[in-house]
């Protein structure tokens, strides 16, 4: 199925998880944060989150700012 | 020591991590600020993102308090939705609330701020709103749940100073027991000791220190003029005067001087 992660389109499984896709990805950290569909997602339902068709994902890092 | 948002600190400036041309200089001058606090962002994971390890290593090894931002969100469910994601990657109740409103000056969105602020503030988030120095959103503000106030010195990034020093002190004057923190457009240590002269509990600010020829020496001497204008304000400022008034004593001037006993030394 298509998915959309930080605004690019992929392909992944159906029914993955988003603790799947993440360790796919090779995402799996422990300071990241993701929201899919704006909505953010606590980490301890990474695993049980259960991804849909067309999901946009963002998946966030702790990064410099003012 | 003073208090903000539950936690003692000991240093009145706040440091923006952002624009150091290393991420050594960027540790050289979190160490010469003896700040306690520094704002960090959070973007998106990609190989475009250069250091995002490296920089979070070095946040981490400081042993400051960290304040994550909203940084470029520009509506309501972009700064709740960036809120709740820095909460659960820094462990933190505070954000530094942004929702920007114009895209040349960054000026805050007041009515998106104020909504935002509600939301989070209702979800248990201590909210450092960057607002302007307008106390009809400071008062909606603090009605929505807010318990600090960071009205803005100038467009941020701008170095301009304090543009209005007239309504900082409004604010000053309004909310006394409101911890109050000049946030944006600082741009000298003479504006940051400035700030701290009207009676502002702390200044945050970023580019004046990354983009310095020195980053440490300037995080130091902001550092030295946060203190510096704190202890005038305790000290208390005299009342400026239209003329002139001698400061030594008239009383014993030599018989040279009695033809004209008013002349100052």
């Amino acid at each position: 199925m298509r998915v959309v992660v930080n605004g690019e389109p992929r392909e992944a499984p159906p029914h993955v998880s988003l603790l799947d896709l993440l360790r796919t990805l090779d995402m799996e950290k422990p300071y990241i944060a993701v929201c899919v569909n704006m909505s953010c997602v606590p980490k301890f339902q990474f695993e049980s989150f259960e991804l849909q068709e067309n999901d946009e994902i963002e998946i966030l890092v702790p990064y410099q700012g003012g | 020591m003073w208090k903000i948002a539950g936690i003692e600190l000991e240093s009145r400036l706040f440091l923006g991590t952002a624009q150091y041309r290393s991420p050594e200089l960027l540790r050289q001058a979190i160490a010469a600020s003896k700040t306690q606090v520094v704002t960090v962002s959070l973007r998106r994971q990609s190989k475009a993102l250069h250091g995002a390890e490296n920089f979070w290593s070095i946040i981490q090894q400081s042993g400051v308090h960290i304040l994550p931002n909203t940084a470029g969100c520009r509506s309501v469910k972009e700064a709740v939705s960036t809120a709740q994601m820095a909460r659960q990657v820094f462990n933190t109740n505070w954000i530094k609330l942004e929702v920007i409103g114009n895209e040349h000056t960054l000026q805050p969105d007041p009515f998106g701020l104020v909504e935002a602020a509600r939301i989070l503030c209702g979800e248990g988030f201590s909210v450092f709103p960057y607002t302007n120095d307008d106390p009809v959103v400071a008062e909606r503000l603090l009605a929505s749940g807010c318990r600090i106030l960071m009205p803005w010195g100038a467009p941020i990034g701008s170095g301009r100073g304090l543009q209005n020093e007239y309504a900082l002190q409004i604010l000053r004057d309004q909310f006394p027991h409101t911890p109050l923190i000049v946030d944006a457009g600082i741009g000298a240590p003479s504006h940051a000791a400035r700030a701290m002269e009207l009676g502002y509990d702390g200044v945050l600010l970023n580019t004046a220190v990354a983009r310095s020829e020195d980053p440490p020496r300037m995080a130091k001497a902001f550092a030295n003029a946060v203190t510096a204008g704190r202890l005038a304000f305790e000290a208390g400022l005299i009342q400026a005067k239209q003329k002139a008034e001698a400061s030594t004593p008239v009383l014993g001037t030599p018989f040279w001087q009695q033809d004209n006993p008013g002349s100052p030394l």
